[in-house]
């Protein structure tokens, strides 16, 4: 790993993230919601409302959470491996 | 003396006291004094909670006024952010708009949580990383510090927040008038009180706790009355969220036998001016973009110790958001459900029932026997939205003590965020004009007494556009629209420049500038001729495009122009690419 430019790697992974969440946002916030109301209509799952009423109203939120928290987590990673190169290089 | 000043210095011992106090008093005037006094207490004495909290955490230094020390940590941001984001529109009003449009009010829900999930990755991190105060100052230092960028950005700031905030006094004096009969207009007054004086101690710094607190109680106020419904409703299983289809599929029988659109049917009413799934989809997306453009909230972020700290910041934020935007629709199927349990009585005896009486004069639902046959049919019974939050106790006969403390949470909610606009507002005066263009060598504490000066005279002036708006009602529908037009701006001037600032080095300052008036002069003209002047909207393809779904023209128009004046003109200098690469890249610990 060493001799690489960590911003320049870091940049790199950086931008890759942010078009795998960019892809995952808008999956979440505007792909579903085309078909939604259509395929999803009238179908009931045990006591919920109708799904295409419960997908914007709940399950889309959820998901949204659950995507932060993922980047979060993730971007700990990438981060922790940046100051490692960091370290090395300055040694 | 000694014992006062003793609880004073340590904020927890003094908030513990201030909330024994609060109960003993709700306590007493509930057993002594009867209903409306204990009413009147609830309601008062949780701003004298609010306020020994802020006097506690008093500090007189720009890094407490403005960042907080950037010491919060991310949960507690979190709930704060919830707060300050969570508005008397929220609170009092959004269950009401799904219990009147149904699916098609579904955009503010999605609308106003997903933009958190967008912000955490594209924006939050980021700007808390560049280490400057406030927004129009990093829009500064990403145009080579040139001075006009800054300035265009603080117009684009006080058009949003002043609207904003004005809406959200407003939603304290509906408070105040509609649960304690006290003039609407003294309401707003109170209000301001209130609200400066919490900044008014170390602005960001006390007002962060303070929303904390805030938060705890207008959550725990949303959903008592809910979850006693759900109870009564036998929803309780083990939440009302996993089983309010039951009530929603029986809303829909009793809806199709009366030959009514179903509640939950997609398209089926306009939102904004606009119809059809095009402008629902833009109407969601423009919330979702302008949420990252909005000062008050971006500001939150600024007070977290470090850009990781930022990351899961907002994840908490739409945790704790969340609590209140899953539980809206179950509010909304209720009231609905409550009310179609009238159709088909003799108008007589509807009129009889206990929260039908007591509701009716204040005009929220209206009875109207137009066809004399002396029954009630759906379209003889009409209802206001906010009645659906404020009037759920009385619908399931709660005692009578519930429906202080929903006003107190709404007033909670009202005032957190009147808070977090009214002091964005003052901090774009101190630091970004009179610091930045006027006195740059101003002393830190003159700085954080003319803020100070500064959040009062701001408070008035949103108090004095507020009494309007409760002197003439066409004027409240106007403040009403304008908050969510906001939306509009925010996406149309700030939320593209920060974005393309962060991710798009060759982004220069005449791009950024450039981008921000086109953006507006998109969006401004089609809010006002549609949105005031009732001109027809916009169609694509046969639907009808709304003045909140304009906004995403907006978004892009700004978007464009930046991209093409900057590749037009020259690339900024090293300092700026520097400042680039460093909100990019996580502190060296």
């Amino acid at each position: 790993m060493t001799g690489k430019d960590p911003y320049q790697w870091y940049w790199k992974r950086l931008s890759r993230v942010t078009v795998v969440w960019l892809i995952i946002w808008l999956i979440i916030a505007v792909i579903i919601e085309i078909p939604n109301p259509y395929w999803f209509r009238g179908i009931r799952i045990g006591s919920l409302p109708p799904l295409h009423w419960y997908v914007p109203a709940f399950i889309v939120i959820v998901a949204g959470i659950i995507a932060i928290f993922a980047y979060a987590a993730y971007m700990d990673r990438v981060d922790r491996e940046f100051l490692k190169m960091q370290k090395e290089r300055e040694v | 003396m000694g014992l006062v000043s003793n609880i004073m210095s340590d904020p927890k011992r003094a908030t513990g006291t201030a909330l024994i106090v609060y109960a003993i008093a709700i306590a007493g005037s509930a057993v002594a004094l009867g209903s409306y006094i204990a009413s009147l207490v609830i309601v008062v004495g949780s701003l004298f909670v609010y306020f020994v909290l802020a006097l506690s955490l008093r500090r007189a230094t720009v890094e407490a006024f403005y960042v907080a020390e950037r010491r919060i940590p991310p949960v507690i941001n979190g709930a704060a952010t919830a707060a300050d984001w969570m508005s008397a529109a929220s609170y009092l009003s959004m269950a009401g708009t799904i219990a009147l449009l149904g699916f098609d009010a579904l955009p503010y829900i999605i609308g106003w949580t997903l933009g958190y999930t967008l912000m955490s990755f594209t924006v939050a991190p980021f700007i808390r990383r560049s280490d400057t105060y406030t927004v129009p100052e990093f829009i500064e230092a990403r145009a080579g510090h040139w001075g006009p960028a800054r300035m265009v950005a603080v117009v684009m700031l006080f058009i949003m927040n002043l609207t904003y905030l004005s809406a959200q006094l407003l939603g304290v004096g509906v408070v105040f008038g509609r649960f304690l009969g006290i003039p609407a207009t003294i309401g707003v007054f109170v209000g301001v009180l209130g609200t400066v004086l919490y900044s008014w101690t170390s602005g960001w710094r006390s007002i962060t706790w303070v929303q904390f607190l805030q938060y705890i109680f207008l959550i725990s106020m949303y959903w008592t009355p809910v979850l006693i419904a759900s109870y009564f409703l036998g929803l309780f299983r083990p939440l009302p969220h996993f089983t309010y289809g039951e009530i929603v599929g029986s809303l829909e029988s009793r809806e199709l036998a009366y030959g009514l659109r179903a509640w939950t049917e997609p398209f089926a009413r306009p939102l904004a001016a606009g119809t059809g799934q095009l402008n629902w989809i833009m109407s969601a997306v423009l919330l979702m973009l302008g949420t990252m453009g909005l000062p008050h909230i971006l500001i939150r972020y600024y007070t977290v110790p470090s850009m990781r700290a930022a990351r899961y910041s907002v994840g908490w934020s739409l945790v704790f958001i969340g609590l209140l935007y899953v539980t809206a629709s179950i509010y909304a199927a209720i009231a609905r459900y409550s009310f179609s349990q009238l159709w088909g009585m003799r108008v007589s005896d509807a009129m009889e029932v206990e929260w039908v009486k007591k509701w009716l004069p204040t005009g929220l639902i209206t009875i109207r026997d137009a066809n004399n046959d002396g029954i009630l049919q759906p379209a003889e019974l009409t209802f206001h939205g906010d009645i659906v939050v404020v009037g759920m106790p009385d619908m399931f006969g709660m005692i009578w003590i519930i429906s202080p403390f929903v006003a107190m949470g709404g007033l909670a909610a009202a005032i957190s965020t009147a808070d977090g606009l009214l002091l964005a507002m003052s901090t774009g005066v101190t630091r970004d004009i009179y610091k930045r263009f006027i006195n740059p060598q101003v002393s830190e504490k003159s700085e954080v007494w003319l803020a100070r000066i500064i959040l009062w005279i701001i408070g008035v002036i949103a108090a004095i556009l507020a009494s309007q708006a409760v002197a003439d009602p066409r004027f409240a529908i106007y403040v009403a629209l304008l908050v969510a037009w906001a939306f509009v701006f925010a996406a149309s001037s700030l939320t593209p420049i920060i974005m393309l600032g962060i991710f798009w080095k060759r982004l220069n300052r005449y791009g950024i500038v450039a981008g921000m008036i086109v953006g507006m002069l998109t969006a401004f003209p089609y809010v006002l001729l549609v949105g005031v002047y009732n001109y027809p909207p916009i169609e694509i393809a046969g639907q009808k495009i709304g003045t909140i779904a304009w906004g995403v023209i907006g978004f892009f128009a700004n978007l464009i122009t930046a991209i093409i004046v900057s590749l037009a003109t020259k690339r900024e200098g090293e300092e700026v690419m520097k400042f680039v690469d460093k909100c990019r890249t996580p502190e060296i610990r």
